[in-house]
């Protein structure tokens, strides 16, 4: 379907090149899985093959396969971020997007839709809301947009980035018919254990361009993180840290996200908040740092009720993006930020930042610009921005997303050594079951409207 | 910013989100106080923003070209399909000086006096709709001034963020 | 792959928007728009408390042919009351007791101004509102109107984010902020910056996607039949 030569490519304006001699082929139905760490090259090969790339120096060469009728296979692209993605209020004029692009006659565009949303298992009137729609099946619609242009290899970009678990087995299912039918795919993942079974053959990027023939990342934590996890289980302190009564979620909405949740957490515990995309993590880790208003119900958090002024400068958010916060020159001056605003001296300030950022392995990177760093080290630079300032309660949204294994036992390493054997208490969010190398104390599952409280260990 | 000039998409959707946040805000902040020319506020600053961080000779025409067409089809502002000129005449000043002299983004006096040029092009606009509805003379140069005096005022002072942000943009490599 | 295999369920939205786009309108666009532009019009040269209700009935009627479900109507209601008190504060801050009926009529005025418009784009599917733009602008400048009409809420919910985010760090960006000059540079650096790198960023997404799907390769896009298609033949008797 597609050989890649020797191919190489070097960005405009740098002389290092992301890519280096890489050889791959790409027959018709095979699946192949292309990881690496964050920045080593994966979405731009993506973006190579399907003809995306700007200026810049390219070698060697890409080559397809003729298909029938002597026309280049068309390749079909998702990229990573599925809500810049969805451009219609429609499914079906979602779908079609490629297919106006494409000068397509209005009157054939029915029957191409209905066809490319039959492959991926979705059966929604056409004139449903997209915004309607679960995460899983805003993919499906993706990749049946992308379908609609009869591509020979289909390319998704960290696809289960995004997706939980029920969204990951419809994907499977999904990507096992295409495979079925002919089409060639790849996938850019940094889960690659996600697949298992579905791929044939995995190669690896390494942090220098080169592909070589890889394997799936194994589904156990390293040990090194779990070692650190089960050294620093503290003593848990009395004090309470939050507490609910009957607490809704979804003020100023027709229906509540979620209703009927009372939990009492103390202060000192590791608490894990899991669900399903779109069931109301993220919601109510804005509500513990008082940014959303409940719809009903009593909430504490550090014996108040929450609000932005109560709460500011005792609690810590790592917001999900939040490289998107980074905004000074160097990565000492953005680490040391909330230590200025509260007044702490120059010389504290100094001492507490260079402890932190050694904390999470990035001391070296400290008189650089925080905007050059590769995607992995911009999330540890947010990280310690927020723990610098040693907040009572820390709150994390989906902290390992986009995360390679190694940035990401760096995060939990930093995490751990940060809390040591303080009352300071952990909450952190994710959609992936068995996420991250540490266990947690108490888990919160948001599900079906309800939130579960369960106590882990005492 | 200054040599590159084709319109990229991802430049033209930039241009977009100016636009379309120009008509929001003026939107949002229509509360009939008697303050003259707060909307220029805003507006000065997002045509700056959409010139200075799009290296397309003609982004900001382009701006205000997209928020006057949106402001029309919303029904904002008073005289209809002159509500076109309201955006278009400052979004064309601000090419222009970009045009004569493209290094003024670099200097809060060069992006002050522009500023205040394209915000006291309402001048021309309240002036053609007074005499539209048929005022006098005198009163509409002494009601067109004040309106522009208002607007100049705001103008400036929405222009004086834009040389610190384009400045922190460029130093990132973004711009 | 069995059509309907997975779970294909889908809900009404919290917000109480049906979880269907609108039914076509019983107006034909151009007819829509001219309609929301003169009742929009009213709203601003109409001053007498009687003539403005009048115009509230014609409203009300003109959302009933567009077939747009009272969510909006609910939704606009909330904003007019939290407009109704900013500006009776402003005004009796300004004018005094003599502020109460000047305000009250203004935020009614503003009110009817704007709704028509929220009832246009609501029962107006991007790709009418395209194929509208599409008669006057080139293809890129309907793609360019309907793409950043349709992302501003995204971005919107980023610079939101990037907000909470700083103001948990102590930047000194609260409202009440914004009158000390000391703070500016705050909200510079710390809010303004970040939020333009993200719109560039958005908006080099957005094109990245939409020439993956071929945009551009075309000089005569065509469009989504879109509301012509109700009912869906295949889905209802």
């Amino acid at each position: 379907m597609v050989e890649l030569k020797g191919y190489g490519y070097a960005y405009p304006g740098t002389e290092d090149p992301i890519l280096r001699d890489v050889d791959l082929r790409i027959g018709a139905g095979e699946c192949h899985c292309l990881t690496g760490a964050t920045g080593s090259g994966k979405t731009t090969l993506a973006l190579a093959l399907k003809g995306l790339l700007g200026a810049g120096t390219q070698t060697g060469g890409i080559r397809f396969a003729a298909a029938s009728g002597g026309a280049d296979p068309t390749v079909g692209l998702v990229l990573q971020n599925p809500e810049t993605q969805l451009f219609a209020t429609s499914v079906g004029e979602e779908v079609a997007f490629a297919l106006e692009n494409r000068g397509v006659a209005p009157e054939q565009m029915v029957a191409k839709v209905r066809v490319a949303l039959q492959a991926v298992g979705l059966d929604v009137p056409l004139d449903a809301r997209v915004s309607s729609l679960s995460m899983g099946q805003k993919y499906r619609v993706l990749i049946a947009s992308v379908l609609v242009m009869e591509p020979g290899l289909l390319i998704l970009d960290e696809p289960a980035a995004q997706l939980d678990s029920r969204g990951l087995d419809e994907l499977r299912l999904v990507l096992h018919g295409l495979a079925r039918e002919g089409t060639a795919l790849l996938l850019c993942e940094h889960r690659s254990q996600a697949f298992q079974g579905l791929v044939d053959s995995y190669w690896h990027l390494d942090g220098h361009g080169r592909l070589q023939r890889g394997e799936a990342d194994p589904l156990t934590p390293s040990p090194s993180a779990e070692r650190a996890a089960s050294r620093q289980r503290p003593a848990l302190a009395r004090a309470e840290a939050v507490r609910s009564e009957s607490l809704a979620a979804g003020a100023g909405f027709d229906t509540p996200l979620w209703a009927g949740a009372s939990f009492a957490l103390e202060a000192g515990q590791r608490i894990l908040v899991q669900g399903p995309n779109g069931a109301g993590k993220t919601t109510l880790l804005r509500m513990l740092a008082g940014l959303d208003a409940p719809r009903e119900g009593e909430l504490r958090v550090l014996g108040r009720k929450p609000s932005l002024k109560t709460l500011r400068g005792r609690i810590g958010f790592l917001f999900q993006n939040p490289q998107r916060q980074l905004f000074e020159d160097r990565v000492i001056d953005e680490v040391a930020f909330a230590l200025k605003r509260r007044g702490v001296s120059a010389e504290e300030r100094r001492a507490r930042v260079a402890a932190i950022l050694e904390q999470c392995g990035i001391l070296d990177l400290s008189q650089r610009s925080p905007h050059t760093l590769s995607f992995g080290q911009k999330h540890l630079v947010a990280l310690a921005s927020v723990l610098v300032s040693d907040p009572e309660l820390l709150l994390l949204d989906d902290p390992f997303a986009g995360l390679d294994a190694h940035c990401r036992n760096a995060a939990w390493r930093a995490l751990m050594d940060w809390r040591g054997h303080s009352t300071k208490t952990l909450v952190w969010t994710s959609h992936h079951t068995g996420d991250g190398p540490v266990t947690a104390d108490v888990l919160l599952t948001v599900e079906g409207g309800r939130i579960a409280c369960r106590l882990l260990r005492k | 910013m200054i040599s590159e000039k084709r319109l990229t998409l991802r430049d033209s959707l930039f241009i977009g989100f100016c636009a379309v946040f120009i008509v929001i805000f003026r939107m949002a902040f229509r509360w009939h106080l008697g303050i003259s020319g707060h909307s220029m506020f805003y507006t000065i600053s997002l045509l700056l923003l959409a010139r200075g961080c799009v290296s397309f000779p003609w982004s900001a025409t382009f701006a205000g070209a997209l928020s006057g067409g949106m402001a029309l089809m919303l029904g904002l502002g008073k005289g209809g399909p002159l509500i076109l000129a309201k955006f278009l005449f400052p979004a064309l000043v601000v090419d222009l000086a970009a045009l004569i002299c493209p290094l003024f983004f670099g200097s809060y006096l060069a992006v002050a006096l522009v500023a205040a040029l394209a915000a006291a092009t309402k001048f021309f606009n309240t002036a053609l709709m007074d005499w539209l509805v048929g005022m006098e003379t005198v009163m509409i140069l002494q009601h067109a001034l004040i309106e522009a005096a208002g607007a100049v005022f705001f103008g400036v002072a929405g222009s004086l963020f834009v040389p610190a942000v384009l400045r922190k943009l460029k130093a990132r490599g973004v711009i | 792959m069995p059509v309907g295999y997975f779970g294909n369920s889908f809900r009404d939205q919290r917000d109480g928007r049906s979880a269907r786009t609108p039914s076509a309108s019983r107006l034909p666009v151009w007819a829509s728009l001219g309609l929301s532009l003169l009742l929009a019009c009213l709203a601003v040269a109409l001053r007498a408390p009687w003539t403005l209700a009048a115009l509230a009935g014609v409203n009300l009627l003109y959302l009933v042919l567009c077939r747009v479900g009272c969510g909006l109507l609910r939704k606009a209601m909330r904003g007019l009351v939290w407009q109704t008190a900013i500006l009776l504060g402003l005004h009796c801050l300004r004018f005094g007791a003599e502020g109460v009926y000047p305000a009250l009529r203004v935020s009614s005025q503003l009110f009817l101004a704007f709704l028509p418009g929220m009832i246009f784009l609501a029962s107006t599917g991007r790709s009418e509102l395209v194929r509208l733009a599409s008669g006057v602008l080139p293809p890129t400048g309907a793609f360019v109107l309907g793409a950043s009409l349709h992302f501003v809420p995204l971005l919107v919910r980023e610079v939101k984010g990037i907000y909470h985010a700083q103001v948990l760090r102590g930047a000194r960006i609260l409202p009440i902020d914004i009158f000390k000059p000391w703070c500016w540079p705050d909200w510079v650096g710390c809010l303004i910056v970040p939020s333009t790198v993200q719109a560039l960023a958005m908006a080099g997404e957005i094109a990245m996607a939409a020439r993956a799907r071929d945009f551009g390769a075309c000089r005569h896009r065509t469009c989504w039949p879109g509301n012509a298609l109700r009912p869906d033949p295949e889905r209802e008797p």
